[in-house]
């Protein structure tokens, strides 16, 4: 169990942490806003491998620089919505029916009642939020399902039988806690945010056409695929490439969780 | 059911309600900008500002402020849109109707194609497979799924026509939109179901039932799905918000207009009522439907009443 936990946190933190600033250095470069109205519209070839956008811009740097700033901000919000779901659902869990658990509960029911996006879109518009902030809208919000998990593991596991027992043990609440009830309980909400993140990404594509978030020329795997969608029918690149791109990352992602920490559960509280 | 349960669930149900309107009042008063300021423009005089804003009630107190937003919500007044003065309530429940076709048509295919999916599982254990491949539909975005489905479409079937004006609107226009936001919550709640069946296949009460000799339909309907009806349900209205989420980024890549590009103008406009409109009947739509949910549970379910 804990060595799992330790595999699963150190591949994250290369994909979601490493691998943007990868990504962000090999798509950084001047090629990714350098404009060649001339070159514009190319199909992919040896030169450009991704072909060019409307301007001439490299298309294959603007998507690896969008990829890894997108992983970035969904890495972020990941980490952020995480750590809330664990802390505030644990609060709620180990004070099951008094008044910390009622306020609790109550705010994640009140968040579930609106769509996500429909709530990331009025709050990025309301407070006009760019790249930077948009984690911060997407982490407040996200983090409400994966909370209810963790709540009901943890009023769950406060009436199992070796917690009672480490209890009459004479063992402080905190590091039962800390020792026994955290580690087991990690591996549930941890598995529903992950597969939230596509949806995660998807949000920013939302964003990108409200005109909320990243602003151009900064290019974001929303903004690419969601400016390309215009251009579709004559230049299919601009946009299906970034998204095949997204796919990918994701597949191997998910690929690598299932050989790596089997069995998880994958949608028991999607 | 029992009396006291219906009346607590009506009480959580309307404190949610309340919720919704204070956030959303909270919301756009610490909003950054003036609203009057907004509404006239950058050029209005000063004093034509102040005078909408005390005709808004905006240098009132925020505390009577807020008193007088829960009553004008409560009978239904939720103001006029900056963009164009019409009343924000009938424009919202306009484009509402429209993501709402959508998504309960495709929350609806969701629950038929996860109970037939589970029944050819369990009829024909070969096909289970098939459930790996379903599960690839969670792992692409929503708006990938619409733009694969628009694009195999038009090669598929040229002649179709995707757009929704005119005459050209078809069955095809209505249903796709739908098919493709049914993707995530079919794989989501077919996985589900198969999970909740394949435990209780090794409960003795299933054992029992086969003991008697029942088989075929009745043992499958009996024993295995009925006992299941509850998480499969709860998935499903967990899926409902899911569901809207994906119309709504539907609509925008489809351009269908539905709340979603009621959105876009409201936010490119600061029109700060529609906005609020937009949230407020979302959420109610949400708890009333999460209100149904929860009598239904204890209406099918024996065992839920007792907790």
């Amino acid at each position: 169990m804990k060595r799992k936990l330790i595999i699963l946190g150190v591949f994250l933190v290369i994909a979601l942490g490493l691998m943007p600033e990868l990504l962000m250095r090999i798509g950084g470069g001047r090629d990714a806003f350098t404009t060649e109205v001339a070159n514009r519209l190319q199909p992919p070839s040896l030169n450009n491998l991704f072909g060019t956008d409307s301007l001439g811009r490299d298309h294959f740097a603007r998507t690896m620089l969008a990829t890894g700033l997108s992983l970035k901000v969904t890495g972020r919000a990941f980490v952020l919505s995480f750590a809330l779901a664990l802390l505030l659902g644990s609060v709620a869990g180990l004070s099951k029916g008094r008044w910390p658990d009622h306020v609790i509960s109550y705010i994640i029911s009140l968040i579930h009642t609106v769509p996500f996006i429909l709530l990331a879109v009025a709050l990025a518009a309301v407070f006009r939020a760019n790249l930077e902030m948009i984690y911060l809208i997407v982490g407040g919000i996200a983090w409400a399902p994966p909370a209810r998990i963790v709540r009901a593991e943890v009023a769950r596991m406060r009436e199992a039988r070796f917690v009672v027992a480490q209890k009459a043990y004479g063992i402080s609440s905190f590091s039962i806690f800390y020792r026994s009830i955290l580690p087991s309980i990690v591996l549930p909400p941890f598995i529903s945010l992950l597969y939230l993140l596509p949806e995660l990404v998807g949000l920013d594509v939302g964003l990108s056409y409200f005109g909320l978030g990243a602003q151009p020329p900064t290019p974001t795997l929303g903004r690419l695929i969601f400016d390309g969608l215009g251009h579709l029918r004559t230049a299919w690149w601009i946009s299906l490439l970034p998204a095949i791109v997204l796919v990918s990352f994701f597949v191997i992602l998910y690929g690598v969780l299932r050989c790596v920490s089997w069995p998880i559960d994958v949608h028991k509280d999607a | 059911m029992p009396w006291r349960k219906i009346v607590s669930s009506i009480k959580h149900a309307s404190l949610l309600i309340l919720g919704a309107v204070v956030l959303s009042f909270i919301l756009f008063t610490v909003a950054p900008g003036d609203p009057a300021r907004v509404i006239l423009g950058p050029q209005a005089s000063e004093e034509s500002v102040s005078a909408l804003r005390q005709q808004m009630g905006l240098d009132r107190p925020l505390l009577s402020q807020a008193a007088k937003h829960i009553t004008r919500v409560a009978t239904l007044n939720l103001g006029t849109s900056v963009g164009n003065g019409r009343p924000v309530l009938g424009q919202v429940l306009e484009r509402f109707s429209i993501t709402a076709t959508i998504g309960l048509q495709a929350a609806l295919l969701s629950l038929i194609a996860s109970y037939f999916l589970n029944l050819l599982f369990h009829r024909f254990p070969s096909t289970l497979p098939a459930l790996g491949l379903l599960k690839l539909g969670v792992l692409m975005p929503v708006f990938l799924l619409t733009v694969l489905g628009v694009i195999l479409v038009g090669l598929l079937f040229p002649w179709v026509s995707l757009s929704r004006s005119g005459s050209a609107a078809g069955p095809f226009t209505q249903l796709l939109p739908s098919f493709i936001a049914s993707l995530y919550p079919m794989a989501v709640m077919t996985t589900v179901l198969r999970e909740s069946i394949a435990s209780t296949l090794s409960r003795p009460s299933y054992r029992a039932a086969r003991a008697t000799g029942m088989g075929g339909w009745k043992l499958y309907h009996r024993s295995l799905f009925r006992p299941s009806v509850v998480p499969w349900l709860a998935a499903w209205v967990n899926q409902l918000s899911m569901v809207f989420f994906a119309s709504l980024v539907l609509e925008v890549i489809m351009s269908i207009p539905g709340v979603g590009s009621l959105l876009l103008t409201a936010i490119q406009t600061r029109d700060y009522p529609v906005l609020q409109g937009l949230i407020l009947v979302n959420a109610m739509f949400f708890i009333l439907v999460s209100l149904f949910a929860e009598w239904a549970y204890v209406t099918l379910d024996p065992r839920t009443r007792t907790s």
